[in-house]
């Protein structure tokens, strides 16, 4: 099954992409359960560090970000 | 966002830096929010201690399609927990990004996924043991499916869903003011806002110059091409939206409604819809009852303040309600009286990262934001201590 980008303004195809098969899926949830073991034993600092390194990312490509 | 789902150029980055808000905000505070609680229970100890549940769904939508995720993962990936996008299956360049520049930052690999996945696949997502609980923005026969799964397996869900939001105005309002933010109170993310204010209830002694200043403010929208910065109102996401929002207004007509403007597709490629006023709507009809998801306002006459919170009130939604009065009772009874989990006393409703946000009634349960939305991904575990521990032998000071 594909997921369609389509742009609103035109209606012209911008790009489609394939949906995970089940086999995609089942790796995923294995890879969040992993990464949630080592997130809970990370410090408030550390998280603190990274989600504002987001914020900064957001607002330096705001731009590209969002038009692409 | 804009070549994905249509939002002015200039409203993307403005989300854009909303996002960035939130990511700061839930820096800043999250450790304070998280930190545990001491409570004197005549115990040797006794706390509040806030751990993570483990990994989160999130289901999202399109309409703001950054802002929408940003707020659950600020507050999610602080708390501690992963989360797991299922993002609207219209944007899913955007939802491919966001997962980049959580990357990007230095979070570790599955700390943050998104899923291109189809809604049909939503349903086992949740099932699956590993996943902890759900969020969900979106519709509220979406919402209604995924907490009948979440409540079937006992997960926590939160639900922000649709709004017909009351826009209220009396004779002792700014009418010029107010009738200028409901232009944009309507028209934001061209109409597409769960927030977007949707019934304009004007009391007798300022409705014919609220009309008459709304008509015009609408009538000079600039709508075009999105990524010119001077659009104000750009295209609907999806050719179905558009179609939708026309058989409301056409139904709306049929059982009453005047339109004093707009009310057609615009002749051109894509998915434009011309500002509308509908006047003399109806109860039960679709301007009255029912969710409008574009640039179309309902304008209802009352009598008074009293009528105007009973009209207000007749919906089956409640999220959000502002109220334009300068009459200090007035305020009091709209703020007390407006069924609404938000409510904004002469200006626009709006989120704001230090605020709760969320609905009640047919508009969803929970909250986002604020020190509140931290607390609803979490175990909120109550420790008791009767007898503190003594300390091990090779703890204790040498002699």
């Amino acid at each position: 099954m594909a997921m369609t980008s389509r742009n609103p303004a035109t209606g012209e195809i911008l790009r489609s992409f394939d949906t995970l098969d089940a086999e995609q899926l089942e790796q995923k949830l294995q890879l969040a359960t992993r990464a949630f073991e080592e997130h809970r034993r990370t410090s408030m600092e550390d998280r603190a560090r990274l989600m504002r390194r987001v914020g900064d990312i957001l607002e330096e490509t705001g731009q590209h970000s969002v038009a692409s | 966002m804009t070549l994905e789902m249509g939002k002015p150029i200039a409203a993307a980055i403005a989300e854009a830096e909303k996002c960035a808000w939130v990511c700061r905000y839930y820096a800043e505070h999250a450790a304070a929010f998280l930190a545990d609680e001491h409570v004197d229970t005549g115990k040797a100890a006794s706390f509040i201690r806030y751990q993570p549940l483990g990994p989160v769904l999130a289901v999202m939508p399109w309409n703001f399609p950054f802002w929408q995720v940003f707020r659950f993962i600020a507050p999610g990936l602080m708390a501690g927990n992963v989360g797991l996008l299922k993002h609207a299956s219209n944007v899913p360049q955007c939802a491919l990004a966001i997962e980049d520049i959580v990357r990007r930052a230095g979070f570790d690999e599955g700390v943050f996924q998104t899923l291109l996945v189809g809604s049909g696949d939503v349903d086992r997502i949740i099932r699956d043991p590993r996943v902890r609980a759900v969020t969900l923005t979106g519709s509220e026969a979406a919402g209604a499916a995924v907490a009948r799964t979440a409540g079937e397996c006992i997960k926590k869900s939160v639900l922000e869903l649709g709004g017909s939001d009351p826009f209220v105005v009396t004779g002792s309002a700014d009418v010029a003011r107010a009738a200028a933010t409901a232009v944009t109170a309507r028209t934001i993310n061209n109409g597409q806002s769960c927030i977007a204010a949707k019934r304009f209830i004007v009391t007798d002694d300022a409705y014919d110059e609220f009309e008459r200043r709304f008509v015009d403010g609408m009538r000079s929208l600039r709508v075009g091409d999105p990524l010119d910065d001077d659009t104000q109102v750009g295209p609907l996401a999806t050719e179905s939206i558009r179609d939708e929002l026309h058989e409301q207004v056409l139904e709306s007509v049929r059982r009453g409604a005047r339109v004093l403007t707009g009310g057609r597709h615009l002749h051109r490629a894509g998915w434009f819809y011309e500002p509308t006023v509908l006047a003399d709507v109806t109860p039960g009809s679709p301007a009255y009852s029912d969710e409008l998801f574009g640039p179309v306002a309902a304008l209802l006459r009352v009598r008074d303040a009293n009528e105007a919170i009973r009209v207000a009130n007749d919906s089956t939604f409640g999220l959000g309600a502002c109220a334009w009065t300068r009459d200090a009772e007035e305020q009091r009874r709209f703020t007390a009286e407006l069924d609404a989990g938000l409510v904004f006393i002469n200006g626009m409703v709006a989120s704001d990262p230090r605020l709760p946000f969320g609905g009640i009634k047919r508009s969803g349960y929970g909250r986002e934001l604020g020190r509140v939305g931290i607390h609803e991904f979490v175990n909120i575990k109550s420790v008791v201590v009767e007898e503190e521990a003594t300390p091990r032998p090779q703890d204790a000071a040498p002699e």
